[in-house]
């Protein structure tokens, strides 16, 4: 782990532990109410204390920053394909591969929505694909054709990675396209006829 | 890095380097851009998307990157490899003895609409 690292843990660690720490003595009536309150009234008028304040909580907001930033990284680091090249390593986000299969499927219009969750390992690539689609659809021959199509997209994009790709694929909405359009449009009615001049 | 001449010494920085690396990497067909990091403004907490490493002559370089939605992927990979490995080459006169490249997202090309 590099130092940078082993820095904001360790801050976050002494806040956490701070304040853990505060609430113990708080619950244990350690200190006098008035001397607390004394100090919260002086710290609140003094211009230094004040800015004190200012800066800790800024330098706090910005520690819960690298945190999630380390935290989402770590985690995105972990889903990954990877392959080796003679010039280096070659890793591939599965978020990416993700975005990839949702981007593929507006080609297909009888789908409204697709969400996908790829997950690589024992030597395979799984594709859980959870769709909406729309009504006039016929379900065994789309969902067949959304297989056929992420499988060879993934293929196609990945050649090289000679790693079979499993689609399994859950319905898990059918809407009405005429809802959808009325709903659309109803919005924009609205929106048309919305009264000019408000607030006067 | 830094080497001697017979007037003094010359030093270029891993940012130096990994500007060349990132400049060369958008430069290949198939990349949209550097990946900055998950969060907006990461950028702003030091994550450049490049990593470099120093020693002696030899320079290892981490690349984060986003891709062009339709690609091929390795291909790509291997496309940034050559070309960040032929400009640091040029540009810095040392030796870049690994290039990692890592993608983490895709998205259309500059330009088009992303829906």
């Amino acid at each position: 782990m590099k130092l940078f690292t082993w820095i904001i843990m360790g801050c976050y660690m002494a806040l956490f532990i701070l304040m853990g720490v505060g609430l113990v003595i708080f619950s244990l009536q350690w200190i006098p109410v008035d001397g607390a309150i004394e100090w919260l009234r002086m710290a609140y008028q003094e211009k230094q204390l004040r800015f004190a304040c200012f800066l800790t909580g800024a330098g706090l907001i910005l520690l819960n920053w690298m945190i999630a930033q380390l935290t989402i990284a770590k985690f995105q680091r972990e889903k990954t394909i990877a392959f080796d090249n003679p010039d280096g390593q070659v890793t591939v986000s599965l978020s990416a591969i993700e975005d990839f299969i949702r981007r593929t499927m507006r080609e297909m219009p009888e789908v409204k929505d697709l969400r996908s969750d790829v997950v690589a390992g024992k030597g395979r690539i799984l594709v859980r694909a959870r769709v909406v689609l729309w009504s006039d659809a016929h379900i065994p021959e789309v969902t067949e054709r959304i297989q056929v199509l992420v499988r060879s997209r993934i293929q196609e994009m990945l050649s090289g990675i000679e790693e079979p790709v499993h689609v399994r694929v859950h319905v898990a909405k059918i809407v009405h396209r005429e809802e959808a359009d009325e709903r659309g449009s109803a919005g924009r009615r609205e929106e048309k006829f919305s009264t000019p001049f408000r607030g006067f | 890095m830094a080497h001697k001449t017979d007037l003094g010494t010359v030093q270029i920085r891993n940012e130096v380097i990994g500007s060349i690396a990132a400049l060369a990497a958008q430069e290949v067909e198939g990349v949209v851009g550097i990946w900055q990091g998950p969060i907006p403004l990461g950028s702003w907490l030091g994550s450049s998307g490049v990593r470099v490493e120093t020693q002696d002559q030899e320079v290892r370089l981490w690349m984060s990157l986003i891709a062009e939605y339709g690609v091929n992927l390795p291909q790509v990979a291997v496309h940034v490899q050559d070309r960040v490995r032929e400009m640091v080459e040029r540009m810095t006169h040392l030796t870049a003895v690994e290039v990692h490249v890592s993608i983490h997202h895709v998205k259309p090309k500059n330009g088009v609409k992303d829906r």
